[in-house]
Formats: structure tokens, C-alpha cells, sequence
């Protein structure tokens, strides 16, 4: 197994026969057809105009047949008290004709009411219901070409809750504002018809309606916050439940039963204490802004009434009369619900746009080149870098020849993890630059890179799927026996196997709990599957077992002769894989050289190793914990240390191979 | 690392399924007005008895009866309500045949009077319902929440499965609230529609008995299939709209939390096709709900005016027929047809509200089964009738012939060991051994099938288990963190600590420094189970929890082996400080940990395979030998 020569690929041109991207899965809908705005400056409605002309037509329609079911809708009471009114001269006239005629615009209207609210309605929903899908995945899309720096500093929490409730909140004021701005017309359509009839009627009717306007706006003001306390009151509740069903070991060892019953209890008081307060709020306003409508009935019958007697209006026409009060108080209930929700809806956009808006740091150069398959000669020329103002590097040089095993040793912070992270590009250096096969990493495709260097982060993270797509997760059309040979290397085969449903059992948040150990085992086997030609192991065994420590490390071994490997680690174990240890110190590279050179030649490897290593060492027994046992215990760890220069990794061992690339 | 995170931190955790994400930030203020005036009921005191506790089967009638004069005054001012509503139909009949068409203004003002007088009772008296309903709705629910909740305390750890975790939480939330909805409004409105509809018929036949039945007949069963329809259609899309968006942010999440391997393992296209076709799905299921939705609204208006139009041709052939002169004080009146009219809507409210609230009775009732099940399940571990108290345990454990098992699977057989009071112990071997399994017989966890265990010459099953595990310290391997501050979290063990004596605990195993150091000190709240802690630092919190409660008997079930490197010495010495002449067993995967102890047992093949000191088991050069030997390799090289 030798490294081909490394070659280089123009993106633009080549026929690059490696799919760098995996993807195993069919895509059953397009993608967003439009994008948001992304001029800044505009409001956070025009914003979103883009993604709504997409939309345009059923958008239009929708509304358009909205309004044509509230114009008819308004027309039913109307043509209803026409109709009462042609009863009266029908039966005692027989003039029949008006009262078929009435019947049937009735009829037809309710008709045409019918189809066009109903398809009005779908439409509308489904283009609140398509923005809001657009908006996911145009959030989504963004997310992932974002870089670890954001990741560093964000909250998935928080996130989340932009997903949800931000989204939901936009959609549903891009759907109910069109639904309620059309209701506006038939309270227009209805207040006109009143004014027809009688304006003195009308301002009677009329009467309590800034009264409703002005009530509902308290009644919402006042509810709105009440709701979000009770919402997380309940919240709260369910928290100290979870707790307590995935704690139970916790607290039934610590005999805490009756302290955790009252802190329910005091939780459960509490959003008592939020619902009956809102409930009492409701008692007070909603009986009077039901009723008050009815309040202008009873006027509205009472003048009207005399009016009638006085033969200045129609009985029928009192009927409709009484009929659109009820439409015309519909905005006054509503508009201040309307605003309320724009305000929610503008501050959502707000938190959405803050992350729509930020720019990916780490993109391509306008022509990246391809990596294909490098020998793997990693050079770092001078290389500065910061966590935002901290300073982690200040002059980091080295090289690691192709086929190369180096460890990386440092003190705890001395940015030994940043070294391997800056390899893949994961963020940018500030000064100085890092070479892969002679070439710029910033000059390469992150594709490519990320395809060619392999890293097991410290902390694997495991997805809510199979263990057999967990490991396969650079590479989904890998075969069950390549996913088996790399968990067999990866010492992970015998407790996969001896899981419920063995590859296909599922592991992660959602799914079988593994211990730590074995979460890097998969995360190890995730990583030889792809057999990168540089290889990152950070910390990668911290949590494994002894026994089966040394069992990865004999296929490591094996395995690391034709890659190149840097390898991250605190225990001797590990270090000792290494040919060449680079010390890490302030920053920068100061020593680099085998273990025993090391050793020999350079206090200052001994004192980070003393320091790092010190934990896995046998300690002092129980009894013996005074100053004098300490220090002998320390002074036979030293002779241990030194009796280990003698000892090399023995580099070779036959096996099977991960096959060659 | 601690990262002191600002924001609404106290304002509840985001939970499973549909998250509450928390309040936004432009509602925080005004909420924290509202929580300024909340009472912290810090004088609750709920009583907690093992033993001790009604045993009655859970039935809604049982949880009801004693609130079963309250529930019938409830019914009564809703009653009222609905009643007093009817009265501005009839009295719109009266205005127009006794006023209007007879042209006499004083009846017109009384009937606007009264209407009027109506209206004010109407909102008074729905107003105190409201409140008066509402109460007893809350009052249920808070008793239920605390008797379920004290329950799931006495229940023994195997009843808290993995698998059972989520649906638990389940009752407690969803159930519960499914159950309150039931109480608080469901049970009251399934009567009082009830008699609304009755109502309503009554006055519709006063008026006119064959357009009566015509409206009864000819529409209702359309509206009633029709709402019928609606509930099980949309509750099933419903269903699977919350499945759908459950799914689209548990990818959210998980494409959060994995983000760093989506980008070194170049997955983003993946997962952008992926999660539109997630968003797609979910987008659907939205779409199909609008679709019956849209339909049934418009349905249920078309039927109203249909309904109407029916009613003014049955109206106008029975006026010709029995009326034909239009005689107000006649058999049946224009009045009456506006009335019947009027009374449409209104009658066709209830046949849609009583569709709805046999779903609510439904669920409760589904609730009240669901509930029974965790209500009256039998603790497996229980407390003995007149238990033991252990006032000063010596901690001498004496384990004769014990034989236990999961199921059908045995994992200890016939196990004897005698631990001496202050004597440390060492479990090690292979997973899945049964060291832990053994380690949660001695804490009584669990009970064994066979053979007996005893705790200062007292069989366990005859100590009370308060005073029992009070004096048990047990530090597991994933150190669970509650929600609140480091500080609550060390108090667990013992709510009652001063903060010297908190700090104390911090200091012995080496976080005190840390805390200090932290400008909220032992305030700085750990979010999200301590995810913004360490593993070392939360396992550290661990140890100072169980410090704290000094107990008399220590377990570490692999309480250092998952431990990042930095924590990995501190937690050695802090071991130091904690084992100090307590009895003490140590389950532990790193023999440097196991070998700290006075005496090292060997569990393997379902039971002890060796067991001595240290050097013993060294000379023996048995299992024990044989693990040491690699491990020292591994450590020296």
C-alpha cells in the first residue's frame, strides 16, 4: 500500500473522479426557490418579499377569493332581511316572485360563499405553509456553511427556539394578516349597508365599539405576558418531573423523596398561581367584551323598533341590521390582535435575520483547487492564531513528513487541539500559513481538505441512527463488511455485536446509551472507514478501557504506517505510538525529536509529561497519603519514565489491511 | 469550562418533543414584572410517606367526590349562564310581535330593559363562574400533580426504564393536563351544552313544533356528521403535523449539536436534502390539515345559511297555512321565523361544542386509565410495616448468599462478602460483570431473589428507607445535574447546608477555587443538565454532593472512569478527602483508582472470583494479576 504522488485538480475543470460529498439520500422536494433579501437596510417585511413573489399567483388568488367570500358573506344578511320582508306581501298578496328570487340569490350566494372561502382559505394557508418551509430550510441551508467559530459561541438552545417559535410566529402573521386585513372589507361592505339604511341607527349600533376596541387591547395586553409565565411555569414543572424520573438514582440515594415532592408542590403553586391569575383577568374582561356587542342589539332594536312603528324602516332590514353589528365588531376585536402579532412576527424576524446575516467566514477562494489523494506533507510556516483575543498560537513551525506518526504534546490550553482544527480548515489562521503536499490550504477546496484529512474529534458526538450509519457517515454507500472491518479495527466489533440489533441498533441521544469509551470506539471506526491519507486523532482514546486501549492501538499501529498521523493524547500509551513527539509551548513548536531524544535532551518535555501524565500513574495507597509518601511515589514514577527511553514503539504487525487507496 | 451564560436561565428548560424555548427577550420584561408579585410559596409543606398513602383505585368519580358540591355549584352558574343568553332570542320575538308590529313603544322599552338587565347578569354571572370554575379546575389539578408526582417518588428504581422516562413525563404533563381540561371545563360544558341544546329545542318548539322538527331533522345530523368528520380527520393530521415538526427540530438539534462532524465530514449537501425533505414532509401534513380545516369552516357556514334558507320556505308554507293574515298574536308570527332565524347559530353551537368535548371526555377518560396504571403500581422495593430507624449506622455490610437477575437473565449467584465498617472495597472486572447490579443490592436499589443483605446487623428490608439512604452517599458514573445553581445542586444532599458548609464540601474536593473564581460563585446556574460544565468539573460536583451529606457508607460506581484529563487528578485527591473512614465501595474501570482500596473483589461469571488486598491478589497471579500486568505495559511501555 504506497500513496499514489499527489495531484492536483483545478475545481473548475477537471473531471474529478472523486465524489468528495456524500449524499444517500434522494431528494423527494426542490430547494427554496427564492432567498430573503439580503440588503440589510430594508424592514423585516420586505425582506421576506422575495420568497413571497414565488408564491405570487396562489398568493393572489387566495386573496382575491378570500374577498369574494367575505363580499358574499356580507350580502347574506342583507338579502335574509329582504327575504323576511317578502314574506309579508307573499302571503297576504301572493306576490311570490321577489321571495323565489331572494331564495335563490341566497342559495347561490351561500354557494359562492362556500367555494371561494374554501379554496381562499387553502390557498392562503398554503402559502403561509410554504413560506414557512422556505424559511426552514433557507435557515438551515445557512447554518451549515457556517464554522466552528460560531459553533463555539452559540447556544443550540437558542437556536432551536428561533426555529420554532420565531418561524411560527411570522407564519402565523403571514396568515392571518391577509385573512384579517380581507375582514376589514366586509366591515366596510356592512358598515356602507348600515349607513344606507339609517345613520342614526348606525352611530347606535355603533356605540360600544371603541368600548370592545379599547377592552380587547387591555384584555391582550394584560394576557400576553400572563400566558408566557404560565407556558413556562409548566415549563418549570416538567422539569423538576424529568429531573426526577432521569435523576431517580440521585435522589432516592440522598433519601430527597419529600424535599423533591415539595418542590413540585412549589412548582405546581406556582403555575397555579399564573393560571388562576389569568383566569381572573378573563373573568373580569371577557364577559363584557362578549356581551357588549349585544349591547347595541338591544339599542338597535329598541330605535329601531320605533323607527319601524314610525314606518321609516323595513322589519327586515332591522333583521340584517342586527346581523352586521356582528360583522363590524370583528376588526375592532381583532386589529389590536393584529398588531400585537406583527410586533412578535418583526421581533422574530429580527432573531432569525441575526442569524441569516452572518457571513460564513471560511468560503472558498474564487478558484479552489482540488486534493487529490496527497502523500501527505503537512508544513506549518509561522502560524498565528486567536480565539477571538486570546492568543492560543504565536509562531507555530513544523513539518510532518508523508507517512509520519507525530504526537503533539503541550500543557493543558497550550493549543495543542488547535493545531490539528487550523489543519482542516476548521477556522483561519491569522498570520502564517499551513501547506498540505506544498500547497495552501486556503487555495484548496474545504471539500476536498475535509475529505482527505480525517479527524476524531475529543468529544464524538454520535447521531440518533444506526450504529452501522454512524460509522458510515463520510462514506453511507459503504458496505457492512467495510463498516465491520473498520469497527473491528476500531475495537468496537464485540460490543456492536453484542448490542439488541448489533449495526442496526440504535445509538445517540434518542437511542442506546454507550458509555464513553465506547462513543469513541465508533468514533475512531467512523474515521478509518474513510481511510483518510492524513489522519487527526485528538484525544481520541481518553475514555477507553486499558485492555482495549492497547487493542486499538496494535490496529493503529498497523494502519498508521502508510498515512500520515498526528496524534493528540495525554497518556504514555498513546504518545508512545508516535515516531516524533513536537512539544508544544506559548504557542509555538519548541523541541521536536523522538520520546528518548526528548527525554534526554529537553527538561522542559519531561515537566509537561510529568504534569499530563502524572493521573495514570500508580498513586500513593490510601493509607500513605502524607508529603514523604508523595514524593517517593514520584521519584519511582521519574525512574519509570526514564526505564521507558529503552522501550520504542514497535512499529509493524501483520492483519488484514484497511485497504489502500 | 464555565461559561458564565447572561439571559432568562431561570425561566424553565426546553423539554422533549415541542420545546419551550423560553420567553422572548421583548416579553421578558413585563414577565418579570408579573414574577415580582408571585408568591414563593415558600411555606408549602406536602407530606411524603413511603408507606403511608391512599390506596384507592384511581376512578374519576373517587378523585371527584370529594368536590362533588362544588362541581354541582359550578354546573348550576353555568346553567344560569346559558339560560340568561337564551332570554335576548325570545326577547327579540316579544319586541317584534308585541311591539313592533302592533306599533306599542312601552312594551319596546321594557323589552330593552330587560334585555339589558340580562346582559349585566350575563356578565356577571359568567364572570364568577369563570373565576369559580377555573379555581376548582386548578386546585384538582395542582392535588393531582402532587399525588401523582409523590407516587412516582415511592416507586423503585427498575420502574424508571429508560424506555419509560418519556412516557412518565407524559403523564405528568399531558395526561395530567388532558385530565384538567376535563375537570376544569370539559365534564361542566359536556352537561351544560346538554342543556343549552335542550334549551334551545324547548324555545324553537314554543315557537313552532313542525319547523322545529324540520331544523332538528333536516340539518343537525348533517352538522353533527359533519363535526364528527372534522374531530377525527383533523385530530389524526394533527397528530401528524406535531410528529412532523417534532422530527424537523430534533434534526435541527442534532445538525446543531453535530456540526462540527457534518463539516469535517463534508455532509452539508446530505443534510440540506435531507432536512428540506424533513421541512417538505412537515410542510405537507400542515397543508392537509388546512385543506379539512378550510373545509369545514366553510362547510359549517354554508350549512348555517342553508339551514336559513330552509327555514324561511318551511316558515313561509306553515304562516300561509296556519296564519295567512299575519296575526301577530296568531299561532305562529314573523317574529317567531326572525327568533327561529336567530336561533340557528346558536343551535347549531352546541351540536359543534358537544362533538368537541366528547373528545375531551375521551381523553380524560384515556388519562384517568393511563394515570391508574402509574397510581397503582406497587413499589418493588418496599418499605417493611414498622421499619427500623438507623440513628448512627456503623456501616457494616454482611451479604449472604445472594442471588439476583433482570428478568430471566441471572447476574449474581449465590454472592457472600462481608465489608467491615470503615473498610474500603474495590469492584472490578468486565462490564456487564454485575459489579453495579451488586454495589445497587447494598444501597437497596433493588432487592435480591435470594439470600439476605444486612447493614449494621439489620436486614435491609427492615430499615426504614429514609434512614437508610440518608446515610448512603452514591456518586454514579454520569453525574446528574438538577436544574439550578452549582450551589442547589451541591445542597441536593443535604437543602438544609449553610453556604460554609457547602463551600466546606467544595473545598475538600479541590472546586472551591474554581467557584470562587466564577463572578455568581455557587449561584452560577448549571444549564441544560450541566452541559456547560466539563465532565470532570460535573463529576467534581458530584463528589462535593456527596461530601456534603458525610454519609456513612460511600459507592463511586465508576465515578472517575469518564473523566477528561484535567479533572482526572483532582478527582483522585478529592477521593482522599472523601473516603476517610467511611465504608466505602469503589466500582472503577482504572485499576490505578481500584487499587487505592483496602481489599480489591474481582466480579466476574456472576459472582466474586477473587478477592484480597492489593499484593494478595498480585501473588496469586490470578485474573486480577493478569489485568494489572497489561495495564502497568500499557502505563510504562
Amino acid at each position: 500500500m504506497n500513496a499514489p504522488a499527489s495531484t492536483f485538480a483545478d475545481a473548475s475543470t477537471a473531471d474529478n473522479p472523486i465524489q468528495f460529498e456524500p449524499v444517500d439520500v434522494v431528494a423527494r422536494f426542490e430547494n427554496p426557490r427564492a432567498d430573503i433579501d439580503r440588503d440589510t437596510s430594508r424592514g423585516w417585511l420586505t425582506r421576506l418579499v422575495p420568497i413571497l413573489l414565488v408564491n405570487r399567483w396562489p398568493f393572489v388568488i387566495g386573496i382575491t377569493l378570500t374577498v369574494v367570500s367575505m363580499v358574499s358573506g356580507v350580502a347574506v344578511p342583507a338579502v335574509t332581511g329582504k327575504l323576511i320582508d317578502a314574506i309579508g306581501p307573499a302571503i297576504t298578496d301572493g306576490t311570490v316572485a321577489a321571495l323565489y328570487w331572494l331564495m335563490l340569490i341566497l342559495g347561490a350566494l351561500g354557494l359562492v360563499s362556500f367555494v371561494a372561502s374554501f379554496f381562499g382559505r387553502y390557498l392562503m394557508s398554503k402559502v403561509s405553509n410554504q413560506l414557512e418551509a422556505d424559511l426552514r430550510s433557507i435557515i438551515y441551508n445557512h447554518l451549515v456553511t457556517l464554522s466552528f467559530a460560531f459553533y463555539d459561541k452559540i447556544q443550540t438552545g437558542q437556536v432551536i427556539s428561533r426555529a420554532n417559535s420565531d418561524i411560527r410566529a411570522i407564519q402565523m402573521f403571514l396568515m392571518m394578516a391577509p385573512m384579517m386585513l380581507t375582514s376589514v372589507f366586509s366591515f366596510v361592505f356592512a358598515f356602507a349597508y348600515m349607513l344606507t339604511v339609517n345613520v342614526s341607527l348606525t352611530l347606535a349600533a355603533m356605540i360600544s365599539m371603541p368600548v370592545v376596541y379599547w377592552l380587547s387591547m387591555r384584555l391582550r395586553r394584560m394576557i400576553f405576558p400572563l400566558s408566557w409565565l404560565v407556558q413556562a411555569r409548566t415549563a418549570d414543572v416538567a422539569v423538576v418531573v424529568d429531573e426526577n424520573i432521569n435523576g431517580q438514582r440521585v435522589v432516592k440515594s440522598f433519601a430527597q423523596e419529600a424535599n423533591q415532592v415539595n418542590l413540585l408542590a412549589v412548582a405546581a403553586h406556582k403555575l397555579q398561581w399564573a393560571q388562576i391569575k389569568s383566569i381572573d383577568i378573563n373573568a373580569i374582561y371577557s364577559p363584557v367584551i362578549e356581551n357588549l356587542t349585544a349591547i347595541g342589539q338591544v339599542l338597535v332594536w329598541v330605535y329601531g323598533g320605533y323607527l319601524v312603528i314610525e314606518g321609516e324602516l323595513a322589519l327586515g332590514s332591522l333583521v340584517a341590521f342586527n346581523m352586521y353589528i356582528m360583522l363590524v365588531q370583528m376588526p375592532f376585536r381583532f386589529l389590536g390582535f393584529l398588531l400585537q402579532m406583527e410586533q412578535r412576527a418583526r421581533a422574530s424576524a429580527g432573531r432569525i435575520y441575526e442569524i441569516l446575516d452572518r457571513t460564513p467566514d471560511i468560503v472558498d477562494s474564487g478558484s479552489p483547487t482540488h486534493l487529490i489523494n496527497p502523500a501527505g506533507l503537512i508544513e506549518f510556516r509561522d502560524v498565528h492564531f486567536a480565539y477571538d483575543d486570546e492568543p492560543v498560537l504565536k509562531g507555530a513551525t513544523f513539518t510532518v513528513e508523508p507517512g509520519e506518526t507525530v504526537a503533539v504534546v503541550g500543557r493543558t490550553g497550550s493549543g495543542k487541539s488547535t493545531i490539528v482544527r487550523l489543519l482542516s480548515r476548521f477556522y483561519e489562521v491569522d498570520a502564517g500559513t499551513i501547506h498540505i503536499d506544498g500547497v495552501d490550504i486556503r487555495d484548496l477546496s474545504t471539500k476536498s481538505l475535509h475529505f482527505h484529512v480525517g479527524q476524531v474529534l475529543d468529544e464524538p458526538f454520535l447521531f440518533s441512527e444506526s450504529v452501522r450509519k454512524n460509522i458510515a457517515y463520510g462514506r453511507p454507500d459503504a458496505s457492512i463488511e467495510e463498516v465491520m472491518t473498520a469497527a473491528r479495527a476500531a475495537q468496537a466489533h464485540d460490543f456492536i455485536m453484542d448490542m439488541r440489533d448489533g449495526y442496526d441498533t440504535v445509538v445517540g441521544e434518542r437511542g442506546y446509551t454507550l458509555s464513553g469509551g465506547q462513543r469513541q470506539r465508533i468514533g475512531i471506526a467512523r474515521s478509518l472507514l474513510l481511510n483518510p491519507p492524513i489522519l487527526v486523532l485528538d484525544d481520541a482514546t481518553s475514555a477507553i478501557d486499558v485492555n482495549v486501549e492497547a487493542a486499538i492501538h496494535e490496529s493503529l499501529l498497523r494502519l498508521m504506517q502508510d498515512r500520515t498521523t498526528m496524534v493528540i493524547a495525554h497518556r504514555m500509551s498513546t504518545i508512545s505510538l508516535a515516531q516524533r513527539v513536537l512539544l508544544l509551548e506559548d504557542g509555538k513548536i519548541i523541541a521536536t525529536g523522538t520520546h528518548q531524544e526528548l527525554m534526554a535532551n529537553e527538561p522542559r518535555y519531561a515537566d509537561v509529561l510529568d504534569q499530563q501524565v502524572r493521573a495514570h500513574q500508580a498513586e500513593p495507597v490510601l493509607e500513605n497519603d502524607d508529603a514523604q509518601a508523595a514524593e517517593e511515589t514520584d521519584a519511582e514514577y521519574r525512574a519509570r519514565i526514564a526505564s521507558v527511553t529503552g522501550s520504542a514503539p514497535s512499529p509493524g504487525g501483520s492483519g488484514p489491511d484497511m485497504g489502500g487507496r | 469550562m464555565w461559561h458564565g451564560r447572561g439571559g432568562h436561565g431561570s425561566m424553565g428548560a426546553p423539554q422533549g418533543g415541542l420545546p419551550f424555548a423560553g420567553i422572548p427577550p421583548e416579553m421578558t420584561e413585563r414577565v418579570e414584572e408579573l414574577i415580582a408579585g408571585e408568591p414563593d410559596f415558600a411555606d408549602t409543606k406536602e407530606p411524603f410517606s413511603h408507606t403511608d398513602y391512599a390506596r384507592e383505585r384511581f376512578t374519576l368519580w373517587n378523585f371527584l367526590a370529594p368536590y362533588k358540591f362544588r362541581m354541582a355549584g359550578a354546573l348550576a352558574l353555568l346553567a344560569l349562564t346559558e339560560m340568561l343568553l337564551l332570554v335576548g332570542p325570545y326577547l327579540v320575538k316579544v319586541a317584534i310581535d308585541d311591539g313592533i308590529m302592533p306599533g306599542n313603544m312601552t312594551v319596546l322599552y321594557w323589552v330593552g330593559a330587560v334585555y339589558l338587565g340580562s346582559l349585566v347578569v350575563v356578565m356577571l354571572v359568567s364572570g364568577v363562574r369563570m373565576r369559580y370554575t377555573g379555581r376548582l379546575g386548578q386546585l384538582l389539578m395542582y392535588q393531582l400533580r402532587v399525588q401523582v408526582f409523590s407516587h412516582l417518588q415511592r416507586l423503585s428504581l427498575d420502574y424508571f426504564t429508560d424506555e419509560k422516562a418519556g412516557r412518565l413525563l407524559t403523564r405528568m404533563t399531558s395526561d395530567i393536563e388532558a385530565l384538567a381540561n376535563l375537570l376544569q371545563t370539559g365534564l361542566i360544558n359536556l352537561v351544560a351544552q346538554t342543556l343549552k341544546l335542550i334549551f334551545i329545542i324547548g324555545l324553537l318548539l314554543s315557537f313552532n313544533v313542525e319547523l322545529t322538527i324540520v331544523l332538528v331533522v333536516a340539518t343537525a345530523p348533517i352538522m353533527l356528521g359533519m363535526t364528527m368528520w372534522f374531530s377525527v380527520v383533523s385530530e389524526r393530521g394533527y397528530d401528524i403535523v406535531r410528529d412532523r415538526i417534532a422530527g424537523v427540530l430534533s434534526d435541527l438539534q442534532e445538525s446543531l449539536s453535530g456540526m462540527r462532524l457534518i463539516i469535517s465530514f463534508n455532509r452539508m449537501r446530505h443534510n440540506i436534502i435531507h432536512h428540506r425533505n424533513i421541512v417538505s414532509d412537515y410542510q405537507h401534513a400542515n397543508n392537509y390539515t388546512a385543506l379539512i380545516s378550510s373545509f369545514y369552516q366553510s362547510g359549517t357556514s354554508l350549512l348555517q345559511i342553508a339551514a336559513t334558507l330552509f327555514i324561511v320556505i318551511a316558515g313561509y308554507f306553515i304562516l300561509l297555512d296556519v296564519n295567512p293574515t299575519l296575526d301577530p298574536a296568531g299561532a305562529f308570527t314573523v317574529g317567531a321565523l326572525v327568533a327561529f332565524i336567530n336561533l340557528v347559530a346558536r343551535f347549531f353551537a352546541p351540536i359543534q361544542q358537544l362533538v368537541t368535548l366528547y373528545n375531551e371526555f375521551q381523553s380524560g377518560n384515556a388519562a384517568v386509565t393511563k394515570l391508574r396504571e402509574v397510581l397503582s403500581s406497587e413499589p418493588t422495593v418496599a418499605q417493611a410495616a414498622n421499619a427500623v430507624i438507623i440513628d448512627n449506622m456503623k456501616g457494616d455490610i454482611q451479604v449472604d448468599g445472594v442471588y439476583f437477575g433482570y428478568d430471566d437473565t441471572p447476574v449474581l449467584e449465590n454472592v457472600s462478602l462481608h465489608i467491615k465498617s470503615g473498610e474500603s472495597i474495590s469492584f472490578v472486572g468486565p462490564t456487564g460483570a454485575g459489579k453495579s447490579t451488586l454495589a445497587k443490592l447494598i444501597t437497596r436499589f433493588y432487592d435480591p431473589d435470594q439470600g439476605s443483605i444486612k447493614i449494621d446487623g439489620h436486614d435491609l428490608k427492615d430499615v426504614d428507607l429514609t434512614s437508610l439512604h440518608s446515610q448512603l452517599g452514591v456518586v454514579p458514573q454520569e453525574p446528574f445535574l438538577f436544574h439550578g445553581s452549582i450551589g442547589d445542586n451541591i445542597r441536593f444532599s443535604r437543602p438544609d447546608a449553610t453556604h460554609n458548609e457547602v463551600m466546606a464540601a467544595c473545598e475538600a474536593v479541590g472546586i472551591d477555587d474554581m467557584i470562587e473564581r466564577l463572578p455568581n460563585g455557587l449561584d452560577t446556574p448549571c444549564h441544560e443538565r450541566g452541559s456547560s460544565l466539563s465532565s470532570g468539573e460535573r463529576q467534581l460536583l458530584a463528589l462535593a454532593r456527596a461530601f456534603l451529606a458525610q454519609p456513612r457508607v460511600l459507592v463511586l460506581d465508576e465515578a472517575t472512569s469518564n473523566v477528561d484529563q484535567k479533572s482526572e487528578s483532582r478527582i483522585e485527591s478529592a477521593l482522599d478527602n472523601l473516603l476517610g473512614g467511611r465504608t466505602a465501595i469503589i466500582i472503577a474501570h482504572r485499576l490505578a483508582t481500584a487499587r487505592r482500596a483496602d481489599r480489591i473483589a474481582v466480579i466476574n461469571d456472576k459472582g466474586i472470583l477473587e478477592m484480597g488486598s492489593h499484593d494478595e491478589l498480585l501473588a496469586q497471579r490470578g485474573y486480577y494479576a493478569g489485568m494489572y500486568a497489561t495495564w502497568e505495559q500499557q502505563q510504562g511501555h
